[in-house]
């Protein structure tokens, strides 16, 4: 089901789709993603991967937050998309161990977009039942995620355990 | 007769209710929503662009020095991990063939020569062997390099060095000792100047150098297309993304589009790099506004325990509620009112017709008086 309005939508079926589609867009500019997830696998669908993001990412040297919880022993889906977020220049790193929140957002020159909700970046996430709030920047949707990654980028991202940092960086146009 | 601010129960040091801008710089009345855009859009700018680069815009007396001021409060005092080393800078007189040139001597000047000689020591200190060489490689630019070495050496010629990072042309033999090739005077050029002592300042202070540009309509006056051109490249530059190192925020009057400030701060490579959010318009006080501005300066500017004792009860000594309702009345007439500045002075207005009148408060009556209205 997916009910909508132009501000924002609602979305309860492959919940992390929804964004990550609209983030892999032909044509779609970035300036900066946040993933903010407690857990993560390297792959979603048959179509949706990690590698596919960080390719987006590494072609516009998006610079690139990730709040996530650190891998435990016998988790090693969310140790390998640890390992792949390591090894990409323009993504910063860091651990919160207390970390429950899921949001995606990412900004650029043309439009912003938000995804808020239940799911994490796992196959689960994508096959399990789940809900999240689509944003967009317009009206309401815009508000939500100013104020998000606003939250994301100061007060969650300072008071989360520095991995990585980036070290590359660059503002398409 | 009691002086004003006594019969008012000003605090001390305060002479009426003028809001001083460095003084009050934490202060930030009645405009919550304004603040936390400013401040989310500086954070944004710290995480994100690696330094904030903001435009503001607003008609005169809006407040955009008091905002100014409350920025470099905020960078400074309230987020003092936020590593920013601020200046507020006033922007020169510019005549219509006045370009980049003329802004960048006072950015450069607005640093100090204490402050980037000292940092240059800094620099030295922690490696002393091969510095030079470190330098121009942390700096990006030989010259620049070799000009900021010059602040290091005795007598006349730091002051040279300091000079030719300001864009000033130096004696050619100044030049040749200090192991400059050229004298810096295109936009590019200059704004690696900037860069340069800003990449030290981080290097050094792990600080950003934030430039905070009052009165920037003075770019109206700059006509010349060539001099245009010269702001519109210095701003591109500055707002990319490769200079991590040196913020801004900018505040003018926001003209027509014909005015040299809206062509240099508005121009598409400055817009495009910085994206509308970090646009922002400070609009007149609507009438709920402006009395929650009155509300938050009298809070603010009249102690608490001498106002009970003259007028118990009361949160707005030395106004009566009267008084304040028709204030906004007069504010509500006319929106070029609706602008601190304007308010600020009706209170005085008021407040001086009550206490000349050796009225216990400011009625409505005295405040009609005072606003002949």
């Amino acid at each position: 089901m997916r009910t909508a309005n132009k501000d924002i939508e609602l979305v309860t079926s492959r919940v992390p789709s929804a964004f990550i589609t609209r983030f892999l867009a032909q044509g779609a500019r970035w300036w900066v993603l946040i993933i903010v997830s407690p857990w993560i696998t390297p792959s979603w669908s048959a179509t949706h991967t990690l590698e596919g993001v960080l390719d987006r990412v590494r072609e516009q040297a998006v610079p690139t937050y990730v709040i996530t919880r650190p891998p435990v022993e016998g988790d090693e889906y969310h140790a390998r998309a640890v390992a792949q977020f390591r090894s990409t220049p323009s993504v910063e790193l860091r651990f919160n161990r207390g970390l429950h929140a899921k949001v995606l957002l990412a900004e650029g020159p043309d439009r912003a977009l938000g995804l808020l909700g239940s799911a994490n970046l796992t196959l689960n996430g994508m096959e399990g039942v789940e809900v999240g709030v689509l944003m967009h920047s317009r009206g309401i949707g815009e508000v939500l995620i100013r104020d998000l990654i606003d939250f994301c980028t100061w007060d969650l991202r300072r008071s989360s355990e520095l991995i990585k940092s980036r070290e590359q960086r660059s503002r398409t146009e | 007769m009691t002086a004003i601010s006594g019969w008012a129960c000003l605090k001390p040091g305060r002479e009426n209710f003028t809001v001083r801008p460095e003084v009050d710089a934490k202060f930030f009345f009645g405009r919550t929503v304004l603040r936390d855009n400013v401040r989310r859009q500086l954070r944004y700018g710290l995480t994100v662009l690696g330094a904030p680069k903001l435009v503001i815009w607003g008609p005169y007396g809006a407040g955009k020095t008091h905002t100014l001021h409350h920025i470099k409060w905020y960078l400074e005092q309230e987020e003092t991990d936020a590593g920013c080393e601020t200046r507020v800078v006033k922007t020169p007189l510019l005549n219509k063939s006045s370009n980049f040139a003329a802004l960048h001597a006072k950015l450069v000047d607005g640093v100090g020569l204490d402050f980037v000689r000292e940092a240059v020591n800094l620099y030295v200190a922690v490696d002393p062997s091969n510095w030079v060489q470190n330098l121009v490689g942390l700096v990006g630019d030989a010259n620049v390099a070799h000009a900021l070495r010059g602040l290091t050496l005795f007598g006349t010629m730091q002051l040279t060095a300091w000079r030719w990072l300001m864009g000033e042309k130096v004696l050619d033999v100044d030049q040749l000792n200090l192991n400059i090739t050229r004298t810096y005077h295109a936009a590019e050029d200059l704004v690696q100047v900037l860069t340069g002592i800003g990449a030290l300042i981080r290097r050094v202070h792990d600080k950003r150098l934030i430039y905070l540009i009052d009165e920037a309509e003075l770019l109206d006056g700059v006509t010349s297309q060539e001099a245009i051109d010269s702001f519109v490249e210095a701003m591109r530059l500055l707002s990319s993304d490769e200079n991590r190192n040196v913020g801004f925020v900018v505040a003018a009057v926001r003209g027509t589009e014909d005015d040299g400030s809206f062509r240099v701060l508005n121009a598409g490579p400055v817009w495009n790099r910085l994206g509308e959010q970090n646009y922002i318009n400070i609009e007149p006080l609507a009438p709920v506004s402006a009395r929650d501005f009155v509300r938050d300066l009298l809070s603010e500017l009249v102690d608490r325990d001498c106002a009970n004792g003259r007028d118990a009860g009361s949160d707005l000594f030395p106004f009566s509620a009267d008084a304040l309702e028709l204030l906004e009345q007069w504010i509500t007439e006319d929106p070029s009112r609706q602008l601190p500045r304007q308010i600020i002075q009706a209170l005085n207005n008021g407040a001086f017709a009550a206490w000349e009148s050796d009225e216990p408060l400011v009625t409505g009556t005295a405040m009609a008086r005072a606003l002949d209205f």
